[in-house]
């Protein structure tokens, strides 16, 4: 299927066939607000990255945890900032994850990366490798959360020598002093990036990425907090996608308008006394990675055993401090504060393990869970690193926790059947037990 | 001289060799720390002998995997274990460190469930520009005031330039005695005997190592290679290593290692800490700039021209890539050095290994293939 009137890379056609065959499904139930607005965010990014590349705009490469409101200082005229993780949580998301991010683990296998390293990165070599996304004319990484991402970073830089590259530090610590550490890169950046790509970074435009920001955050902040109504009305299909949208579209109108959606659905549901589950509901904290590789596994919880999650890892975001508009310090040190506090994993799994198992304990608390997920994704390194901790936590605050083995983007890892049956098992035999 | 490198082999064999013993004995502290990042100057001279903790000690890793799972490297692992066993209680002190998440989560285990009268951690950034290099330069500020707490004096610009001074001759000696493998330069040592004498080197007092390690160079000077046929001289390469009887094996084949580029060899001591100037100054910028670790993410180029330059030195004719298993960062490293030396014609082997096991009958086999096929390219 041709976007914007052209031929693309088969793997962007299929992603972009299987929105707009979504958006069909969709398209007449007036409940669906928060699958319309993620499909139509989507859509419009696959639709901007290619007139990106039809009107040669400038290609700004990184990684995921750089902040999109950052960026927004340079005109969207002229740059397109691409992430590499885009393509495979798209296809998961929207796609076929079976066929097309296995083929990029496996191009990124054949040509040496080992498979310990997280698939996201395996994906994104295998999209370099494959040649199927737009080349940059600049990078600028950060170093977070994990060593995963720093082996994407170590294999873009050694292949692409050529390309003016900056990376960015996110140090272990979260005080207030790293904020200003963060914020001198910053600068460095921008100066950096200016130089390369001959583009004039523009301070308004930032003052209005970070007004549009803080307007998203204080929506999703809001909705966090509601998302404790119990029993919870709103499923958890979408929740981990907050993520997806905040770190894409962070700064940009989209990101505002899915965030307002998703808060007016919540909404709504409430109003209406809607539940997520049908029978009595039983609440589990999901720490860690989602499943991305099939959606539709939320689904089945919620249908099948009455679990729904009402806030997980991905979903959750902070009250760190909205970004101060008023300088440019202010603005460069408050997006440096909310990459490091309220970006999810590198808030939880990048510094000291205090910082893992506190959210873990108040998510549990505020969450009201039954029990905790542990889905111990096999390249998350850092997590299965502290596993041993959270475990004894789960323990000492008496919340069972379950622990399984997969892959959040390789459906091809642990069959969804035994998944399947791990939680139904555990569900039935220590979960509802207790609960009665 | 078969003395001495049992003697160095016998350091190998535990956590606590006796002369490590017989500094505490004296009065003597130890602390202990997980990589080459961590200034062994600052320790020093604080008065406190450091040591770069190893996987020896226990007899499997299980009580390292019931934290940090099976999922993580089996250095990290079984180091973590040799630590809640108790084989590293004779350390007063620990300095973690986040060289690499395993590490990083191994450290902080270990400083929570066993705590130590002195510990600390320093976190490294990951990119090398001066504002990061200043970030680095504070950690090691605050690393020097807590030593200065813990041992209850200061240390004195004295105390760093006689520490640099001490640490700068283990170093040359090190490299000196790598060099006898060198086109042209009398004497010999092969890999495995090199790989142990620069683990031992980190392992006991300086002092000591320096007695023993200018014997061994003075003895291996004058002494020829014993006879035997060499197939191809190789450089191993890769990230944590620490087992010679790996080695050893590669030896076995016809292989001779003519160098070790790996956390415990030639990237330890390859660089000079400066003696001109500030001496916190001069130790901050060797550890930060030296030869960067695949953990500072965009240095492959500087890494691999390093090792061409080493490639060229030792006329080595390939390169043995190993790397544990669980190890994401020498994971990604293997993709760019495949790349690399295809394009720049350096035959390369490619390794997998588990920490505490050597499957020997498959490294002989594969070891074997790749001789062959330099020696069929040679000729």
């Amino acid at each position: 299927m041709a976007i914007l009137g052209k031929e693309r890379w088969d793997v962007w056609e299929m992603a972009y066939e299987s929105i707009l065959g979504l958006q069909e499904i969709f398209a007449e139930d007036p409940t669906e607000r928060v699958h319309k607005a993620l499909l139509e965010v989507y859509k419009q990014y696959c639709e901007n990255l290619f007139d990106a590349i039809d009107k040669n705009k400038k290609i700004i490469w990184s990684n995921f945890a750089v902040p999109g409101t950052l960026l927004h200082g340079f005109s969207d005229e002229d740059i397109f900032w691409y992430q590499f993780e885009a393509l495979a949580v798209i296809q998961s998301l929207v796609g076929l994850p079976g066929e097309v991010n296995a083929r990029m683990v496996d191009s990124a296998e054949a040509a040496g990366m080992a498979p310990e390293v997280c698939s996201v990165d395996r994906i994104a070599l295998g999209s370099v490798v494959e040649e199927c996304i737009p080349w940059g004319d600049a990078a600028f990484y950060m170093t977070t959360p994990c060593d995963s991402q720093t082996c994407l970073v170590n294999c873009m830089t050694a292949h692409n020598s050529d390309m003016p590259t900056i990376v960015v530090d996110m140090p272990y610590r979260f005080r207030p002093e790293e904020s200003v550490y963060m914020s001198r890169q910053f600068r460095e950046v921008i100066d950096f990036l200016e130089q390369s790509l001959g583009i004039r970074y523009e301070w308004d435009r930032l003052k209005f990425a970070s007004e549009l920001y803080n307007e998203m955050m204080e929506t999703i902040l809001e909705w966090v907090d509601l998302r404790r109504t119990s029993p919870a009305p709103q499923g958890c299909e979408t929740l981990s996608l907050m993520a997806a949208v905040v770190t894409v579209f962070s700064g940009a109108r989209q990101g505002t308008h899915y965030a307002r959606e998703i808060l007016t659905d919540l909404k709504e549901r409430i109003e209406r006394g809607e539940q997520a589950t049908e029978g009595n509901e039983i609440r589990a904290v999901w720490y860690g990675d989602p499943m991305w590789s099939d959606l539709n596994f939320y689904n089945w919880l919620e249908r099948e055993l009455n679990v729904t999650v009402p806030m997980d890892m991905f979903g959750y975001y902070a009250p760190v401090g909205l970004i101060d508009t008023g300088s440019e310090t202010g603005m460069l040190e408050g997006i440096a504060r909310n990459a490091l506090r309220n970006f999810p994993m590198t808030r939880q799994l990048l510094g000291s393990m205090e910082d893992y198992i506190d959210d873990y304990v108040n998510l549990c608390r505020f969450y009201e869970a039954d029990f905790g997920v542990f889905p111990g994704h096999l390249g998350c390194t850092h997590a299965w690193g502290a596993f041993g901790m959270l475990k004894r936590t789960s323990e000492k605050i008496n919340v069972p926790l379950l622990s399984f083995e997969f892959d959040m983007l390789d459906p091809r890892v642990t069959p969804l059947d035994d998944i399947q049956t791990i939680f139904t098992q555990f569900v039935n035999e220590i979960v509802i037990p207790r609960k009665s | 001289m078969a003395e001495l490198i049992d003697r160095f082999r016998k350091v190998l064999d535990r956590p606590c060799d006796d002369l490590v013993r017989t500094h505490k004995e004296s009065g003597g502290k130890v602390c202990g720390y997980w990589c080459g990042y961590v200034p062994e100057e600052l320790i020093l001279a604080a008065g406190m002998l450091p040591i770069r903790i190893r996987g020896v000690g226990s007899e499997d890793s299980s009580s390292g995997d019931s934290w940090i799972s099976s999922r993580l490297c089996t250095f990290t692992r079984w180091a973590l274990s040799a630590a809640l066993d108790g084989h590293y209680d004779f350390l007063d002190g620990l300095v973690g460190i986040n060289s690499c998440d395993q590490v990083r989560r191994a450290s902080q285990v270990w400083m929570d469930g066993s705590p130590m009268p002195f510990s600390h951690f320093v976190p490294v950034p990951r990119a090398t520009r001066e504002v990061n290099y200043e970030a680095f330069h504070e950690e090691i500020i605050d690393l020097k005031k807590h030593l200065e707490e813990f041992v209850g004096k200061s240390i004195t610009d004295d105390a760093l330039r006689e520490a640099i001074a001490v640490t700068n001759e283990k170093r040359d000696l090190l490299n000196r005695i790598a060099n006898l493998r060198k086109p042209g330069v009398s004497g010999h040592v092969d890999g495995s005997e090199m790989l142990t004498i620069s683990v031992a080197s980190t392992q006991i007092p300086t002092s000591d190592f320096l007695e023993l390690g200018r014997q061994f160079l003075t003895e291996r000077e004058e002494s020829e290679a014993p006879e035997s046929t060499v197939r191809a001289k190789l450089i191993v390469c890769g990230g944590e290593f620490d087992e010679p009887d790996y080695i050893e094996v590669l030896e076995g084949q016809g292989a001779q290692i003519v160098g070790e580029f790996v956390c415990f060899g030639a990237r330890a001591y390859k660089e000079m800490v400066d003696t001109r100037g500030d001496p916190l100054e001069n130790i901050s910028r060797r550890y930060f700039y030296h030869v960067p670790c695949v953990r500072m993410g965009e240095k492959f180029h500087d890494r691999f021209e390093i090792l061409k330059e080493m490639i060229r030195e030792f006329d080595a004719e390939g390169l043995v890539f190993q790397r544990l298993k669980f190890c994401q960062l020498w994971g990604s490293e293997n993709h760019n050095m495949l790349d690399f030396c295809r394009k720049e014609g350096i035959p390369m082997l490619s390794l997998e290994r588990e920490y505490g096991v050597i499957s020997t009958g498959q490294i002989k086999t594969r070891v074997q293939a790749f001789l062959e096929k330099i020696e069929e390219q040679r000729a």
